[in-house]
């Protein structure tokens, strides 16, 4: 018997909730300003983004160090 | 498909470890670390005093939470009934450790060469000279003493000990053995027959006719985990037995 | 409070600032030595060691220290989301405070896991394999939650900011010019009714999400666990929630009582916020007390061996002093907390703050007891464990403690610690 992949409902379908919550308000909640929104939500993205660089960069430069 | 298993014939069993001793020998484990065990425990006051020896190998379960944890997938379940450590994906984070409920997980604290009993590349070849280890098996010595340890089975690294630090390992029912049809050299090297390995889903096979023969029991069952290292005759340690060896402190 | 008075921290800086950096930075300096040291001989050089056979603790102060740092990120959002979704203005003063405690404790809190793990140099790999293994593993979940509440709870920090840094921008140091650029980017006044909604909303997600983390992913990396005695109950998710909230207020309590003290903002900052504060965590510590009786009772009562072991060691045995240390500690808190609301004890900011800083080292020790014990009373006859602590683990964790105070010194002197809307 396989053990069923329960974390994908867990953490997309419950735990992550709040965000789509919250990426549903700034796009569709008034005042709609798709723009601002675009601006704001590129700091999250961005800091994702350099957050997963800075993990394999972090990694690369651990592997000069670790025997 | 196989699904190997292994039954513990605990009323052949006489606790001389020598399963423990074929396990390091054949898996070059570290100092410290015996991916089998044996618990010698005492029971009962006098005049009823018992002494058991319980074997305890990985029980490779079918449904193991060692694998459910694991973050990168290092630690998996192979088709044949295998559990198995990746040595090269691990990223130590000692999870599959917590998640055990057997205690069978032993973790690379020290670097190969500070923790391996003897450094096949260099001792071997000052003290046999030429013909070294390394030079007969083709291999640079350490950690791959074992040839067969260097081998990939479906890509992933998985056989024999003290690899990488900082890595998990534990027994893989000898599954470099196992591949080229010998036994796994606890079962190989026991003097009393008490280790029975095979194919369970095989009613032809020593594992199954052994279980056919007597009723078992297995380990920490109500957990859920369907370990499928057998006990045939014995019992169940209960919680306040009196431990007769202790593991080496690392 | 004044834009001058606002400022100064960011203008001058003073030789005690200096000498405080300085100490703070060999302290941090020293925990990069151990780490290195620790990372080319392994872990070995901690006590850690395998459970059972190696009768040890493969988890230990780094996993305990992680969990005490997450408790504490969640201080900074509770206040703002308190701030901005309760309207309780009186807190405004100390919200940017908050939430760059919160920033800092998350980002020590991956230290604390990048330390514990036996090869950090293959840490990519838990995105390599993402996708197979977020359906399984609750480390996965732990990496996946953490990592978007801090570009969440950042973002917060940064976009709260910007109203500020365009007005000040001219006054603040030039050397940290292409940092204001970079949160003033797309910058325009007519933002702010978008902005100020999407942050209402924010908020309201982060608070959620919190609850989730402290109260859901990271006590299920405990509470799943059916292997070790104590750690699996349904209790864990409430009773790390309580644990967190308390260690939140308690920090933010601690480091407001700072930097109110060393910047002299005892008139921003009144003592009405810290009598204010102190009830929350007077309540949540009750909650807490009772948590713990929960649990020990359920286990003392007729529990199945391996648990009482675990609670007799917890409660008579090796861990009972430190246990009742705790329960001491946050009962003598609650006690003096509550006197105080009551208006049987005269308030005091001091004091207020010593009992804080006593409930965040308690609740340091408290997750040491709850990470530990397990591994040495396990389910099967093994023989019972021992861990103690090196000092390459104090090194690394009092050292997350000295680059927090650090960062934190940092960002004073980057940006104002409170906003300035909050003088009218």
């Amino acid at each position: 018997m396989t053990h069923a992949a329960i974390g994908l409902v867990v953490i997309f379908g419950i735990v992550l909730l709040p965000v789509y919550l919250f990426l549903l308000a700034a796009f569709f909640g008034k005042p709609r300003a798709p723009g601002v929104a675009i601006l704001m939500l590129g700091l999250p993205a961005g800091l994702l983004a350099l957050s997963l660089a800075g993990m394999w960069l972090l990694g690369s430069a651990l592997s000069l160090v670790v025997p | 498909m196989v699904r190997y298993g292994m039954a513990v014939d605990l009323d052949r069993c006489t606790g001389c470890t020598a399963c423990v001793l074929a396990c390091k020998m054949e898996n070059n484990t570290p100092e410290g670390a015996s991916w089998m065990w044996v618990f010698m425990h005492e029971s009962e006051r006098f005049p009823d005093v018992k002494i058991d020896a319980l074997p305890r190998p990985c029980m490779h379960c079918d449904e193991p939470p060692c694998t459910y944890v694991c973050p990168v997938g290092a630690r998996f379940s192979h088709e044949d009934g295998f559990v198995l450590t990746d040595f090269e994906r691990c990223i130590g984070c000692r999870y599959c450790e917590v998640a055990c409920p057997y205690g069978v997980n032993f973790f690379n604290w020290k670097r190969p060469e500070e923790s391996a009993y003897f450094d096949f590349g260099k001792e071997a070849s000052q003290l046999y000279g030429t013909g070294s280890v390394s030079e007969a098996t083709g291999t640079d010595g350490l950690p791959n003493r074992n040839p067969d340890h260097a081998k990939k089975y479906d890509g992933r690294l998985v056989a024999g000990g003290g690899q990488f630090v900082g890595v998990m390992e534990k027994c893989t029912f000898c599954i470099h053995r196992v591949k080229k049809g010998l036994k796994p050299s606890c079962v190989q090297n026991c003097p009393m027959d008490a280790l029975i390995f095979g194919d369970l889903d095989d009613p032809e096979s020593d594992v199954s006719r052994a279980l056919s023969r007597k009723k078992a029991w297995r380990l920490l069952e109500e957990l859920g985990t369907e370990p499928k290292v057998f006990y045939l005759g014995g019992r169940p340690p209960g919680h306040d037995v009196r431990m007769l060896n202790t593991g080496k402190r690392v | 409070m004044e834009t001058e008075k606002l400022l100064k921290p960011i203008r001058e800086t003073g030789i005690g600032f200096y000498a405080a950096a300085g100490a703070l930075s060999v302290v941090a300096l020293w925990m990069l030595a151990a780490w290195l040291y620790q990372l080319r001989n392994g872990l070995i050089v901690t006590g850690l060691r395998d459970w059972g056979v190696g009768y040890g603790a493969p988890w230990g102060v780094y996993i305990a220290t992680f969990v005490w740092y997450i408790g504490i990120a969640h201080g900074g959002i509770a206040i703002s989301a308190a701030i901005r979704l309760l309207r309780l203005e009186a807190y405004k003063p100390i919200a940017r405070i908050a939430e760059v405690v919160t920033v800092i404790s998350l980002m020590m809190a991956g230290a604390n896991i990048t330390f514990d793990i036996g090869r950090p140099d293959r840490i990519f790999n838990m995105i390599v394999n993402y996708w197979s293994r977020v359906g399984h593993s609750p480390l996965v979940w732990d990496v996946t939650v953490i990592l978007i509440y801090m570009v969440l709870s950042i973002s917060y920090l940064v976009i709260s900011m910007r109203d500020d840094i365009a007005a000040l921008r001219r006054r603040l140091p030039r050397l940290f010019a292409p940092l204001y650029a970079l949160v003033l980017f797309g910058y325009h006044p007519e933002e702010r009714e978008k902005r100020e909604q999407m942050l209402w909303w924010l908020a309201l997600a982060l608070i959620c999400l919190m609850t989730l983390l402290s109260g859901g992913v990271v006590p299920w990396l405990f509470g799943l666990m059916v292997s070790q005695a104590g750690w699996f109950s349904a209790l864990q998710g409430p009773y790390f929630l309580i644990g967190a909230l308390a260690s939140a207020i308690a920090a933010i309590i601690v480091v407001v009582f700072l930097v109110r003290r060393v910047l002299g903002w005892e008139k921003e900052i009144s003592a009405e916020v810290f009598s204010g504060l102190s009830k929350p965590l007077a309540v949540l510590l009750i909650a807490y007390l009772y948590l713990v009786l929960q649990e020990q009772l359920t286990i003392l009562y007729a529990g199945p061996p391996a648990e009482q072991s675990i609670s007799h060691a917890l409660l008579f045995g090796h861990f009972a002093p430190l246990f009742w240390m705790v329960i001491g500690v946050m009962a003598v808190s609650v006690a003096y907390l509550g006197l105080q609301w009551l208006g049987a004890l005269p308030p005091s900011v001091g004091r207020t703050a010593i009992a804080a800083a006593g409930v965040v080292a308690a609740l340091w020790v408290k997750r040491v007891l709850i990470v530990v014990p397990t591994f040495l009373y396990p389910r099967l006859p093994y023989p019972t464990g021992i861990y103690v602590p090196t000092w390459v683990e104090w090194s690394l964790f009092l050292g997350t403690v000295a680059l927090a105070v650090l960062l934190f010194m940092g960002f004073s002197k980057m940006f104002p610690l409170m906003e300035m809307e909050v003088r009218r």
